[in-house]
C-alpha cells in the first residue's frame, strides 16, 4: 500500500471510530446481552434464576405476543403501502415545474416530521378525543355524524387511528427522500420520451420508477423495519391498549420488563423483535430485488 | 510529511473527542461545595409550588444542602421510576405508594432503613421526633418486618364520588343511599340529556379499578380481599364474579364517558367533560376537586362536593369500609444517596405547618398529629378527615399498594378488559386466580 493510501485508510478509521464505539455500545453489545438474559428469570433487582429455554417456550404459546407481532406487521405493511407511496406522491406533486408556492407547501408538509413522537402523540390524542376532538367535530360539521368513533377508546378503531398518525408523521420523510431522488432524474429523458409520444403515466413507469428504484427499495425497507420496532407514538397515544388492541412487540416488551418485572421474558421478546425485524428486512430486500422494480426489461 | 498529516488529524480528532467528553462530564458536576439531593414527585400545581416552598424552607435552615426537586406527571413518573429503579440509578428521594408495591425494592436492599433516624431526629424545629410528628397509622404502609423504610409526605386519600352539586339540583337528583339508587340516578341523568353522566378516563387502567374495588368491598368486604391475598380464598368467589357483572352492566348502560378506554386522566380528558357539564359525577379519590381549581377555576371548584360510595343492599361488606391510604405517596431514601441524614431531615418539611395549612385550603389533609385547631378553619378538609377516620377499615389501593407490582398490573389489565367487554366475568376471575397463584402461591387447602 502506498503511503498516501495508508494515510487515507488511517484517517478513515480514525473518523469511523467514534461512531463505531457508539454503535457497539448501543447496538452490538446489547443484543447478545439480551439473548443471555432471555435464559433467565429476573425481576431486575434480585439475583438471576437460570430457566434455560423456558422463556422461549413461553413466547411460542403467548397469545399476547402473537397479537403484538400481528399488530407490528400490520403497521409495517401500512407503512410500506401507505406511507412511502404517499411520500412519493407528494414529492411528485411538488416537483411540478410551475407549481406556485412550492416552498410554502414543502415547509408545511415537513412540519409533522419535525415534531417529536411524544408531541405528535399528545397532539393527536386531543384531535381524536371523542367529544372535543377536531376529527369527530369535523365529521359532525360536514354531515357525517355516523362516522364518528371513540377512535382511541375502541379496540376496533385504535390500531387504525395509530396507523393514520404514524403515516401522517413520516410520509414527509419519504417526500424529502424522493424529492431528492427525483431531482437527480435527468430532464432530457422526459423531453425525449414526450417527443416520442409517451404519456405522463408511461414517463412515470418507464423513466421515473426505474431511476428511483434503488431509493424506493431503501425507503420501503427503512419504513418496514422502523415501523416494526415502533414504540413512542403508540405508548403516548394508547400505551398498547385498550385491551392490547394496539399492543406492539416493543410495548409488550416494555410492559413485561418494567411493569411485570420480568426482565428475562422482556429480553426474550426484545431478541425476537430484533430477529423478526432483521429477517423481514432481508426478506423484503430480496423480494424487491426480484420484483418489477428490479430494472428487468418490461 | 505523511506522518505530520496523520499526526495533525489525530491531534484534531483527539481534541474534538476530548472536548465532547469534557462537556459531558463537566455539565454534571456543578456545585461541588453543596450536598446535592435529587428528589422526584408528582403533585402538580398548585401543590408543586408548595413543595418547592417546602424545599426553600429546608434549604434556608440547611444552607449546605441543595435539594433538586423534579415534578413529573403521574403516568410519566410511574414509567420513569420503574426504569431507573431497575437500572439501579434512582433519584436520592423517590416515592411509591407503600406496602406490597414497594416490598420488592425493600427486600432487594435498595432503600435505607430509617427506623432509628425517625425516632432520634426531630421534625424541623418542633422538638418532636419525626416518628411522633405523623399519625401512627401513617407509618403502617412503610413498616415491614418491624422496621421503617419510608416516610409519609403526602395526603390522606380515599375513594369517593366527586359530583357537581348544581347539576344534581338542576336535574333533581340527590345523593344515592344505595347502589340501585345510584344506577337510577345515572338513568335519570341520561334521560335529562347527559348521555354518559359518569366521567371516567381509563387509558391508564387504574381509573376503572375504583369500580371493581368499591363494588367488591360492598358485596364481600375487606376480609375477602385479605383472604385472597393470604391464599385462603379464591377469586372465583361469587362476589368477584358479581362485581365484574355489575361493571359490565354499567358499561352497557352507557354510564361512562364516550370512548373512556382511550381517555387520558393526566390530560384531564374526563374532567373536561365535567367542566363542560357533559358529566355530573366521577369515582376517584377525594383529591379530584383539587385538580379542578387549577383547571377550571374556583368557580367550578365551589360547585363540586363529595359523597361516599353507597351501600349495596344484601351485600356482606361493611358499608363503612374505605378504599384508600393514610398517606398516598411515601418517600424513600435510596441506598445510593450519600446524604441519608439530610434526606431524612428534609422529608418532614413537605408536611410542615405552612405546608399543612396551604393544603387544608384545598381540602387535602396531611397525616400529621395535632392539626385539629387548623381543621376547624377549613370545613372541606375537616370533612375529609372525619370521613377517613370514620371508616371502620380501609382497603389499600389494589394497583399500587395492596399487591406486588406484577399482580397490581394484572388486576388493572383484567379490569380494563372487563370494562371493554372483551372478556366475561368468569374469564376475568380465572385470569386473576392464575396471576395471584404466580405472585403469592397456590390456594391454601
Amino acid at each position: 500500500m502506498t503511503s498516501i493510501k495508508r494515510a487515507k485508510l488511517i484517517t478513515g478509521i480514525l473518523f469511523m471510530t467514534p461512531s463505531l464505539v457508539i454503535y457497539s455500545l448501543y447496538m452490538i453489545i446489547p443484543v447478545p446481552y439480551a439473548l443471555y438474559l432471555s435464559f433467565f428469570r429476573w425481576n431486575g433487582i434480585s439475583p438471576k434464576i437460570l430457566v434455560e429455554i423456558s422463556n422461549w417456550g413461553r413466547i411460542l404459546v403467548d397469545s399476547v405476543f402473537r397479537k403484538s407481532l400481528l399488530n407490528s406487521i400490520y403497521i409495517g405493511v401500512a407503512c410500506i403501502f401507505l406511507q412511502v407511496p404517499l411520500g412519493l406522491f407528494i414529492a411528485l406533486l411538488l416537483v411540478a415545474k410551475h407549481l406556485k408556492g412550492k416552498k410554502v407547501f414543502q415547509t408545511v408538509y415537513v412540519i409533522p416530521l419535525l415534531l417529536s413522537a411524544v408531541a405528535v402523540g399528545i397532539l393527536w390524542k386531543f384531535y381524536l378525543d371523542p367529544t372535543f376532538g377536531v376529527v369527530n367535530n369535523f365529521l359532525l360539521t360536514v354531515g357525517l355524524p355516523n362516522l364518528r368513533r371513540p377512535w382511541l377508546g375502541d379496540t376496533s378503531t385504535a390500531l387504525f387511528a395509530v396507523i393514520v398518525v404514524e403515516v401522517w408523521q413520516f410520509a414527509p420523510l419519504y417526500m424529502l427522500i424522493f424529492g431528492a431522488a427525483l431531482s437527480e432524474v435527468p430532464q432530457h429523458l422526459y423531453e425525449a420520451a414526450v417527443i416520442d409520444g409517451a404519456s405522463s403515466l408511461e414517463c412515470f413507469w418507464h423513466i421515473t420508477i426505474p431511476l428511483i428504484r434503488g431509493v424506493y427499495i431503501t425507503a420501503t425497507t427503512i419504513a418496514l423495519v422502523g415501523s416494526i420496532k415502533m414504540f413512542d407514538l403508540v405508548w403516548v397515544m394508547t400505551e398498547g391498549g385498550p385491551s392490547r388492541a394496539t399492543e406492539l412487540m416493543a410495548t409488550y416488551m416494555y410492559k413485561q420488563t418494567f411493569h411485570r418485572l420480568e426482565f428475562g421474558y422482556g429480553a426474550t421478546i426484545g431478541v425476537a423483535l430484533f430477529g423478526i425485524a432483521f429477517g423481514l428486512g432481508i426478506l423484503w430486500l430480496r423480494l424487491m430485488k426480484h420484483s418489477v422494480l428490479s430494472g428487468q426489461k418490461v | 510529511m505523511i506522518g505530520k498529516r496523520i499526526g495533525k488529524r489525530l491531534v484534531s480528532m483527539l481534541v474534538i473527542i476530548g472536548g465532547v467528553l469534557l462537556l459531558l462530564v463537566g455539565s454534571s458536576s456543578v456545585a461541588l461545595s453543596k450536598k446535592v439531593i435529587t428528589f422526584w414527585y408528582i403533585e402538580p400545581e398548585p401543590f408543586a409550588t408548595m413543595i418547592e416552598d417546602s424545599i426553600k424552607r429546608f434549604e434556608e435552615a440547611n444552607p449546605d444542602v441543595d435539594i433538586k426537586g423534579v415534578q413529573y406527571p403521574h403516568q410519566q413518573y410511574k414509567t420513569k421510576i420503574r426504569v431507573v429503579l431497575a437500572a439501579g440509578n434512582p433519584p436520592d428521594i423517590w416515592f411509591l405508594w407503600g406496602d406490597e408495591g414497594v416490598r420488592p425494592y425493600i427486600e432487594a436492599g435498595m432503600v435505607h432503613d430509617i427506623t432509628d433516624l425517625v425516632h432520634e431526629m426531630d421534625a424541623m424545629e418542633t422538638g418532636v421526633p419525626i416518628y411522633d410528628y405523623f399519625l401512627p397509622t401513617a407509618w403502617d404502609l412503610v413498616t415491614q418486618k418491624g422496621r421503617i423504610w419510608g416516610m409519609p409526605g403526602c395526603m390522606i386519600t380515599f375513594c369517593v364520588f366527586t359530583y357537581n352539586k348544581s347539576l344534581f339540583n338542576r336535574y333533581g337528583v340527590t345523593i344515592p343511599e344505595t347502589y340501585s339508587e345510584l344506577k337510577s340516578l345515572i338513568v335519570k341523568l341520561q334521560q335529562a340529556g347527559l348521555e354518559h353522566p359518569v366521567a371516567l378516563a381509563n387509558k391508564a387502567k387504574w381509573a376503572g379499578l375504583y369500580w371493581l374495588a368499591m363494588i367488591s368491598l360492598r358485596l364481600g368486604g375487606i376480609d375477602l380481599w385479605e383472604k385472597v391475598r393470604s391464599r385462603d380464598a379464591s377469586f372465583t368467589n361469587p362476589v368477584f364474579v358479581k362485581t365484574f357483572e355489575e361493571n359490565q352492566e354499567l358499561v352497557r348502560m352507557g354510564a361512562f364517558s364516550e370512548g373512556f378506554q382511550g381517555l387520558d386522566w393526566d390530560a384531564g380528558q374526563d374532567r373536561a367533560l365535567m367542566y363542560t357539564e357533559k358529566a355530573a359525577l366521577a369515582l376517584y379519590d377525594n383529591d379530584l376537586p383539587d385538580y379542578m381549581v387549577t383547571e377550571a377555576g374556583t368557580e367550578f371548584f365551589e360547585k363540586v362536593d363529595v359523597f361516599p360510595f353507597p351501600r349495596i343492599v344484601g351485600g356482606k361488606g361493611d358499608p363503612n369500609t374505605g378504599y384508600g391510604t393514610p398517606g398516598a405517596h411515601f418517600f424513600h431514601v435510596s441506598k445510593t444517596c450519600p446524604y441519608l441524614k439530610e434526606a431524612v431531615e428534609f422529608i418532614p418539611y413537605l408536611s410542615d405547618r405552612i405546608a399543612i395549612e396551604e393544603r387544608l385550603r384545598y381540602g387535602r389533609v396531611l397525616p400529621v398529629k395535632g392539626i385539629e385547631d387548623l381543621l376547624v378553619k377549613y370545613p372541606r378538609a375537616a370533612n375529609i378527615y372525619d370521613l377517613f377516620f370514620g371508616f371502620g377499615r380501609v382497603l389499600a389501593n389494589l394497583d399500587v399498594i395492596f399487591f406486588l407490582p406484577e399482580m397490581g398490573d394484572e388486576i388493572m389489565d383484567v379490569s380494563q378488559d372487563v370494562l371493554g367487554l372483551e372478556i366475561t366475568p368468569e374469564e376475568a376471575v380465572k385470569r386473576l386466580d392464575e396471576a395471584i397463584t404466580a405472585a403469592y402461591g397456590p390456594l391454601r387447602k
